[in-house]
């Protein structure tokens, strides 16, 4: 065991809100987050000796696993389809056991937009929100970091209209 | 749109996007779900090398030991049944771990840093209750009857379980102050607060019931916890003590909100009990029941007489916070057991030899420094005549390392 590797279930515990509010980001259900982020962990935990905080932070290890894994969720199964239909239809909410089970979201009319933006515009938004550097953001989507904070402007004047458009539709 | 009204915009998008990040999180219990199940699914080679104990003892799995003699008569999983219900949720949605690939090494435990030592205290007497005048003294029935904690010479004889747990969750809760005490009361209905019983923090009254709360009691322990009086039995509707016990808790609100094994009843003439015991769920997903300074089982406690509640008395309802603890081999269990000095030093003459060859595995509270920890541990019992009654020696065996322990 490297010796200044931290003890698994502090990294558990430290950065699984954040997986978690990551991943909820990008998908449209709290089940499936939840699914998502159990997969991430089992990843995680099976990989834990194979983790060199030399090279990389903890933070950066654990959300390419989740980056990865939830692109393997909507690869395998077209689930982004089944997402916008979710979002533009909203049937989830009441017939999501996990989310009446006391989901502590707040934001959630904002994460919906989020969800809609293209994938490489929502991952910016998303990993840079979850604390990561625009350093670790660019290395995570293989691009400089000056190409990862113009992507994140984007996608941010693009969450904007899309927020602004939403409230004009509804006045 | 100007560009310094275009900036103030997206900082503030910027604002409510750190906000939303920060504040969404899985729903309560998630993350101690989650971990559980990722220890309980651990790979099959590393339970094995640890059954063996030969390469290291970090990965072991929980026994498989009855969980006691008492009569279950069911098995009520209320509120943080989530852990409970994980399992099935997992096995049917997240089939793609693996299962085959090494765990990695690592240790687990610490979180809470040196835990307290818990142990029995037979001898000692809970006095405050019976400063409830109208709380009834259980009947002689009730309490642990022939039970010998003296010099013995113990001899294991039982059957070691095969899989024995790596390790397992340690719960922490604070001492309660008003921010905890004034919902509970207020939940109950009770709105008026009277000068508290002796020993207690507060009592209060609602309709038809008097509630009286109390703190931590070290030197036992017991965790704080409530007594209500019922002055006409409001909302014990039924037949039989058990139905009448349920509605009640049900009536108040009272039911717990932890793992619970219920539904024993003991019968005393017009007086009956019925006791709702505390647990807590292992790796493995089975409860460990929580046990007192005399190796008792409890947790909420229904007291009748001709089918109305005279008492009710429980563990005040806490947050708890949990982190896991590295737990010691089951052959270090037996060596401590065998090696344990007695708990009471009153002792039989001649020194009795008993066969431990009862192993349960339990949760014990210890107190350290205004805060309470439930940590696993090992029952052992073994039964012993003398003078034609049969005796039970009970042995408490902690199951946290001892490294990871203050004495």
């Amino acid at each position: 065991m490297a010796a200044d590797r931290p003890l698994f279930e502090d990294v558990y515990r430290d950065y699984l809100g954040r997986i978690y509010a990551y991943v909820r980001a990008q998908v449209g259900t709290s089940a499936d987050a939840e699914d998502i982020t159990a997969q991430v962990f089992m990843n995680a935990y099976q990989a834990y000796d194979r983790f060199e905080p030399r090279n990389v932070t903890p933070a950066a290890w654990l959300f390419r696993i989740a980056r990865n894994a939830t692109l393997d969720h909507f690869r395998a199964s077209g689930r982004r389809d089944r997402l916008q239909r979710t979002i533009e239809h909203q049937p989830e909410a009441e017939h999501d056991p996990a989310s009446m089970a006391e989901e502590r979201i707040q934001y959630r009319a904002l994460l919906i937009h989020v969800a809609r933006l293209p994938e490489r515009q929502r991952d910016a938004i998303s990993l840079r929100h979850s604390g990561l550097s625009f350093e670790e953001v660019g290395h995570l989507m293989s691009c400089s970091e000056d190409a990862a904070k113009m992507l994140y402007h984007r996608a941010l004047k693009a969450l904007r209209e899309a927020v602004a458009g939403q409230e004009q539709a509804v006045e | 749109m100007s560009d310094d009204k275009e900036d103030l915009e997206l900082q503030a998008l910027q604002r409510e996007l750190d906000d939303a990040f920060a504040t969404t999180r899985p729903r309560r219990g998630y993350e101690d779900e989650l971990w559980l199940r990722m220890q309980a699914r651990r790979p099959l080679w590393t339970r094995i090398r640890d059954a063996f104990g030969s390469l290291g003892t970090l990965f072991r799995e929980a026994p498989a030991i009855p969980l006691g003699a008492v009569a279950v008569l069911l098995v009520v999983v209320i509120g943080a049944s989530i852990l409970v219900n994980s399992g099935l949720r997992l096995g049917t949605t997240h089939n793609s771990y693996s299962q085959g690939a090494s765990a990695p090494d690592m240790a687990f435990g610490g979180g809470f840093g040196k835990l307290p030592t818990p142990a029995l205290h037979p001898g000692l007497v809970d006095r405050a209750p019976l400063a409830l005048a109208a709380a009834p003294e259980a009947p002689a029935i009730w309490s642990g009857a022939n039970l010998y904690f003296g010099p013995a010479n113990l001899r294991w004889t039982g059957q070691l379980p095969v899989e024995p747990p790596a390790q397992a969750l340690v719960y922490r809760y604070s001492e309660p102050g008003p921010s905890v005490i004034d919902p509970f009361v207020a939940s109950l209905g009770a709105t008026n607060k009277q000068s508290a019983a002796p020993g207690f923090l507060g009592t209060y009254s609602g309709q038809g019931f008097t509630v009286s709360v109390r703190g931590t009691v070290p030197e036992l322990p017991r965790e704080p916890y409530f007594v209500l009086t019922s002055a006409n039995g409001a909302g014990a509707t039924g037949n039989d003590p058990q139905t009448i016990a349920m509605n009640f808790l049900s009536y108040y609100g009272l039911f717990p909100t932890w793992p619970a094994v219920g539904g024993a009843t003991q019968q005393s003439g017009q007086q009956a009990r019925v006791l709702f015991t505390r647990a807590f769920q292992l790796t493995t997903g089975r409860l460990a029941e929580v046990v007192d300074w005399n190796g008792e089982r409890y947790g909420i406690e229904v007291d009748l007489s001709s089918n109305q509640v005279r008492t009710v008395s429980g563990p005040l309802p806490l947050s708890l916070v949990s982190t896991s603890y590295r737990l010691i081999s089951n052959e270090e269990a037996v060596r401590m057991a065998l090696a344990s000095a007695p708990a009471s030093s009153q002792a039989i003459q001649p020194v009795p030899t008993v066969d431990l060859n009862t192993l349960e595995e339990v949760y014990v509270l210890a107190v350290a420094n205004g805060q309470g920890f439930y940590e696993p541990a090992y029952l052992f019992s073994g039964t012993f005549q003398y003078n034609g009654q049969t005796y039970t020696k009970r042995v408490l065996v902690p199951l946290v390392d001892p490294s990871l322990r203050s004495s």
